[in-house]
């Protein structure tokens, strides 16, 4: 168990970079998630933290040491693969016990952990089978299982639940979130999924096409995003993304037009230039209200009744912009028909014409 | 089983090897009146010549057809045994003196007496000669040509070596004296005298000379384990004296003629059999000359002719008629001789050796003039060995390997000999 | 055709099978000729002829087991080709594997040019076991040959013959059939392109070096093409024949040193028509090679895995 550092690290295949200078770092005991779109470069630095991929140019630091040129041998890491990587051969005990046979732990120590991992893992009646003969899930358990004898420094983990039906993944997720907690240990954890990214990091790294666009805790990155692409990746439904134009601003808001006489005031601060800017409101942040207190009033286009909450298709008049507005419980709302909203001022974020957010008011922001 | 149908069986144990050559004969002209095989091994000139005398008779005999097929000896006694078992033999074969009585008593070739003096024309040829091709009383064979075991040396490194060969009456120890004195001029890597321990035919010799032989009229060995280690030993001395060349040069001297010391250029003697010396002056470009082998200090000759090559009409053949006139047109035709030459040895013809004398060339007046000087010095032929004597040849030259890469004495190797052959002779 | 009229029986159920699947046993039709005729009628014949005494010449002469009588008891040149035999098997074998799965390793490693090695490296296999290449062989170990020039570099006494050295020629002809590694490298290639790479990556990140990963990844993975490997080439080294035969003119010498079993076998049959004691030699032939595959078939249990945890 240990602590992770990374300056500057970048990844080339040849003429084509693939990860553009990367800087973090990973506390002892955290659990950290790499999400991204497909093709963003997660796995490949989570490959190059293992050791098994070359690192082009910056540094690697496990626990101070720098380990660029220590190959994946002898890091120290354990890795829990996509595929799980179990080695058909070898029975389920074989599979766990090989890492320990290598290092040349002690028999005893060995029974001692495999009995363990397999009693925390509940794969105690497998023991004996080969991984042939194991569903998914159960190979997936394994697969944890050989990581976590070997007491590694780190847990790394890419998808590893990609190949599971849903009910199993969120099993699953819940199973590693309380292995993490049981452990203590260091963890770095690549999904694409950003439920489960939300559910089980404590720090979330958004990279999008090898470089980092943010690092925060779950919720932070959910209530400030830094920029137009983590608001859009983080949540479900996604954000609504809406582009206005500044008409005014003020000491502490600005009023953006976003449709023809539609004008929502943000509570933001005074912006040099008036200019384009784009308004983001999660679906969640709506209110319905009646006509007159109405910041906005859409035109329905379809609604989905899940019944603990609904979501409600619209768009701003002129048809130009749609908006998602989830609300709780039931509403009984017809398609076409016209439907009143507020948002509260906290929960507004816009961002300039780069994608970059503009500073919240944090005083008025609070309140929600 | 009745007879037919153990032949039938017969036929069918060796069909699949057989069947290749049967569809092999299908080939040429499809409407000729009749078809001939002929088959006989030999080597590049031999076919060469023989195929050309072939055409010539297919020309002179029109309606006949023959399909020919020259193989290694090696090669070509398995294939005879395949095709006698699958009843498909050739209609015309060569023969080799060894296995005349075998054929002829297992009635695979036939008498041929019915087509001397109809088809076939023996009257130049000696009464004598003729009698070697016969089995019981009957002609099963006519003999192509008559040769000796001989000396084969290169005249062209003796002159270089400012030697000269001793009189053709020398005996043994004049022989290996000769040896030493070449030896004595010889460069480095180069021997006097090819180790020919394993020919059977110098040990044959070696053993008429001290009035034994190979093998009784009985079909007996007609040697003891002593005689045997005496000729190994005589080989010994000269090998341990350097006179000939080392083992691993010998060992590797088989039946091609390319493979002999001599034409490996690593000796100055080799032995052969006389009708040979063209094909090795072909391997050679130095010149080389023939003679007798040497004689036993108050010995007897052990040298005589061989009628090694025979003309056989096989049992199986559909148009023996037509099978004697090749055989006639082979042994007889001037012509056709004058292509042959003395590639088979002597024409037993004397009409048509007569013929070829006018115009003898090179190798034919060296092989005439041996042929005089040894018509003097012979021994009557053996009588025909006994089946498994060829075993027996190997078995000789496989001990002779034993004992030059000393594994063997040469008394351990005569003793092994003579049990070895007995066995072989046991389960022939 | 058959009239519908008829009630429908057994024999009408066979016909209907019959005709179901009339096309595919005339497709057959050739293999079965060829089966029958080619190769089960004349087995079935040498094993008869085995128990006689079979000139060719002559029709066979049941002689009981005198065959394997004289086989076990007295034929001194059937042990010579047992030994020499087992010696050729017992090394070339192992060689030759050894090779064609280092050669597959490194093959596999390597990146660029791949395909071209591959071809250069299958190369020996196509043309190895030619007769022109054994002529060949002939040459190069003769005698003031190439690798006598060789060998006094490295200060052996000049003029020697490898192949004419009975104390050679064996090893000659064991090194010249590992230098067909061909066939037996293209199926590890094939064999080690099957094994994913995450477990080589896995196994790395356990801590196994290159070499343990060699041995408790690769090896075991790599099992059962090595089982096949094993026995095919186990059965072609047992039937070797070509090579022994050219470099010895058919001889198996010198001195019986090369005197593969075979060539012995060929020899009897067809040098010294000896066709009932040929076909005995064969039949035990047979007997070992199946003894041999069904031990290695035992064997397999040990140390073969599948897949699928069989
Ligand atoms: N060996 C390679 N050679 C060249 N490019 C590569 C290589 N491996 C990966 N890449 C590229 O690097 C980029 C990052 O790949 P990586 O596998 O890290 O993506 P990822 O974020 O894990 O995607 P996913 O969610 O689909 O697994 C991709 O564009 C990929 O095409
Ligand atoms: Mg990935």
């Amino acid at each position: 168990m240990a602590d992770l550092k990374l300056v500057n690290v970048c990844k080339s295949y040849g003429q084509v970079d693939v990860i553009h200078g990367v800087d973090l770092e990973v506390k002892h005991g955290e659990f950290v998630v790499f999400v991204g779109p497909s093709g963003c470069g997660k796995s490949t630095l989570l490959r190059m933290i293992a050791g098994l991929e070359e690192i082009t140019d910056g540094d690697v630091v496990i626990d101070g040491d720098y380990v660029n040129d220590v190959d994946a041998t002898d890091r120290g890491l354990a890795m829990v693969f996509q595929s799980y990587a179990l080695y058909p051969h070898m029975t389920v005990r074989k599979n766990l016990s090989f890492g320990l046979e290598i290092a040349r732990v002690a028999r005893q120590e060995i029974d001692r952990r495999v009995a363990e991992a397999a009693r925390i893992l509940k794969i105690e009646d497998y023991l004996d089978r080969h991984p042939a003969k194991l569903s998914g899930g159960q190979r997936q358990r394994v697969a944890i299982g050989r990581a976590i004898v070997r007491e590694p420094k780190i847990f790394l983990f890419d998808e590893p639940l990609s190949n599971l039906d849903a009910e199993l993944r969120v099993a699953t997720r819940v199973e590693i979130a309380k292995l993490h907690e049981r452990l203590g240990a260091t963890m770095i954890y690549v999904t694409h999924d950003q439920v489960e990214a939300m559910t089980m990091a404590d720090k979330i790294v958004v990279l999008r096409n090898g470089v980092v666009e943010q690092i925060g805790a779950p919720l932070d990155l959910y209530n400030h995003p830094a920029n137009l692409f983590v608001a859009g990746f983080i949540g479900s439904p996604r954000m609504n993304l809406l582009e206005g134009r500044v008409i005014g601003s003020r000491t502490g808001e600005i009023e953006i037009e976003i449709a023809d006489n539609v004008r929502i005031t943000a509570p933001i601060g005074p912006l040099p230039d008036v200019g384009k800017v784009t308004l983001g409101i999660r679906p969640e942040h709506f209110a319905r209200v009646g006509a007159e207190e109405a910041q906005l009033a859409l035109t329905i286009d379809f609604v989905e009744a899940l019944g603990g909450e609904t979501l409600v298709y619209g768009s701003l008049p002129g048809g130009s912009q749609p908006i998602i507005v989830k609300l709780d419980g039931q509403h009984l709302i017809e398609n076409g028909a016209s439907l009143s909203l507020t948002v509260q001022p906290g929960q507004m974020h816009v961002f300039d014409a780069t994608g970059r957010a503009l500073p919240k008011m944090r005083a008025t922001a609070a309140a929600a | 089983m009745t007879n037919i149908s153990r032949r039938s069986f017969n036929r069918y144990l060796l069909a699949s090897a057989a069947g290749a050559a049967a569809f092999g004969g299908l080939t040429g002209s499809a409407f000729a009146d009749s078809r001939l095989r002929f088959m006989w091994w030999g080597n590049p000139t031999r076919d060469e010549r023989t195929n050309a005398v072939v055409d010539l008779f297919e020309s002179a005999n029109s309606g006949i057809v023959v399909d020919t097929e020259a193989l290694a000896s090696n090669d070509y006694w398995p294939k005879i045994a395949t095709q006698a078992a699958g009843g498909n033999m050739p209609d015309v074969m060569q023969m080799d003196y060894r296995f005349l009585f075998e054929y002829a008593r297992r009635g695979q070739i036939v008498p041929l007496d019915g087509y001397v003096g109809n088809q076939i024309d023996l009257t130049n040829f000696d009464p004598g000669f003729v009698d070697s091709g016969r089995v019981d009383g009957q002609l099963f064979g006519i003999p192509f040509g008559a040769n000796s075991p001989s000396v084969i040396y290169n005249m062209t490194k003796l002159a270089e070596y400012g030697v000269t060969l001793p009189d053709p009456s020398w005996t043994w120890d004049q022989f290996w004296d000769f040896a030493r004195e070449i030896q004595a001029a010889a460069p480095e890597g180069q021997w006097a005298v090819a180790d020919k321990g394993s020919w059977e035919p110098a040990f044959d010799i070696f053993l008429r000379q001290q009035g034994k032989m190979l093998y009784t009229e009985e079909g007996e060995l007609g040697y003891t384990a002593a005689d045997a280690a005496e000729f190994f030993d005589m080989w010994r001395v000269a090998r341990e004296n350097g006179l000939v060349p080392p083992a691993d040069i010998t060992a590797q001297d088989s039946d091609g003629l390319d493979t002999r010391p001599i034409s490996r250029r690593r000796v100055a003697i080799d032995f052969a059999h006389s009708n040979h010396l063209g094909g090795l002056q072909g391997q050679n470009p130095d010149e080389l000359g023939i003679t007798l082998f040497p004689h036993r200090e108050g010995g007897i000759p052990g040298q005589y002719m061989k009628c090694a090559t025979l003309l056989c009409i096989t049992a199986n053949s559909q148009a023996k008629e037509d099978a004697a006139q090749l055989v006639d047109f082979l042994l007889t035709d001037p012509e056709a001789n004058n292509i042959l030459r003395m590639e088979r040895g002597v024409p037993g013809d004397n009409a048509v050796a007569q013929a070829l004398l006018e115009d003898p060339d090179d190798i034919e007046r060296k092989t005439i003039e041996y042929f005089e000087i040894v018509q003097g010095n012979v021994s009557p032929m053996p009588p025909p060995p006994p089946s498994g004597a060829g075993e027996v040849e190997v078995m000789l030259v496989r001990l002779y390997g034993e004992l030059i890469f000393d594994r063997l004495t040469p008394e351990q190797a005569g003793e092994r000999l003579v049990n070895d052959a007995q066995t072989i002779l046991a389960r022939a | 055709m058959a009239t519908t009229t008829i009630p429908r029986s057994r024999r009408d159920a066979i016909a209907k099978r019959w005709q179901r699947g009339r096309s595919g046993y005339m497709f057959l039709i050739p293999w079965l000729i060829g089966f029958f005729a080619l190769t089960l009628g004349p087995a079935l014949a040498s094993l008869y002829l085995a128990f006689t005494k079979y000139d060719v010449l002559t029709p066979p002469v049941f002689t009981g087991l005198d065959n394997f009588g004289y086989m076990f008891f007295q034929d001194y040149r059937f042990r010579q080709a047992l030994q020499v035999t087992f010696t050729y098997v017992l090394w070339s074998v192992p060689l030759k594997l050894g090779l064609a799965l280092l050669i597959a390793i490194a093959l596999d490693k390597g990146t660029r040019g791949v395909d071209l090695y591959r071809a250069i490296f299958y190369l020996p296999s196509l043309i190895g076991g030619s007769v022109a290449i054994a002529v060949l062989w002939r040459q190069l170990f003769d005698r003031d040959g190439l690798t006598d020039q060789l060998l006094q570099l490295l200060g052996w006494p000049p003029g020697t013959s490898l192949l004419n050295n009975p104390d050679h020629a064996l090893k000659t002809l064991i090194v010249l059939s590992v230098w067909q590694f061909g066939a037996p490298m293209v199926i590890f290639l094939a064999g080690l392109r099957q094994i994913p790479q995450h477990l080589h990556e896995a196994a790395r990140m356990d801590g196994a070096k290159t070499m343990q990963r060699f041995s408790r990844i690769t090896l075991p993975l790599l099992a059962p093409v090595i089982f096949f490997n094993l026995i095919m080439q186990t059965i072609d080294a047992f039937k070797a024949f070509t090579q022994a035969f050219v470099v010895s003119a058919g001889t198996g010498g010198p001195i019986d040193s090369t005197l593969f079993y075979t060539l012995y076998l060929y020899q009897e049959g067809f040098a010294f028509f000896r066709m009932g004691y040929a076909s005995a030699l064969a039949w035990f032939l047979l007997i070992i090679i199946a003894a041999f595959t069904a031990l290695t078939f035992l064997s397999a249990k040990y140390w073969v895995h599948y897949d699928d945890g069989r």
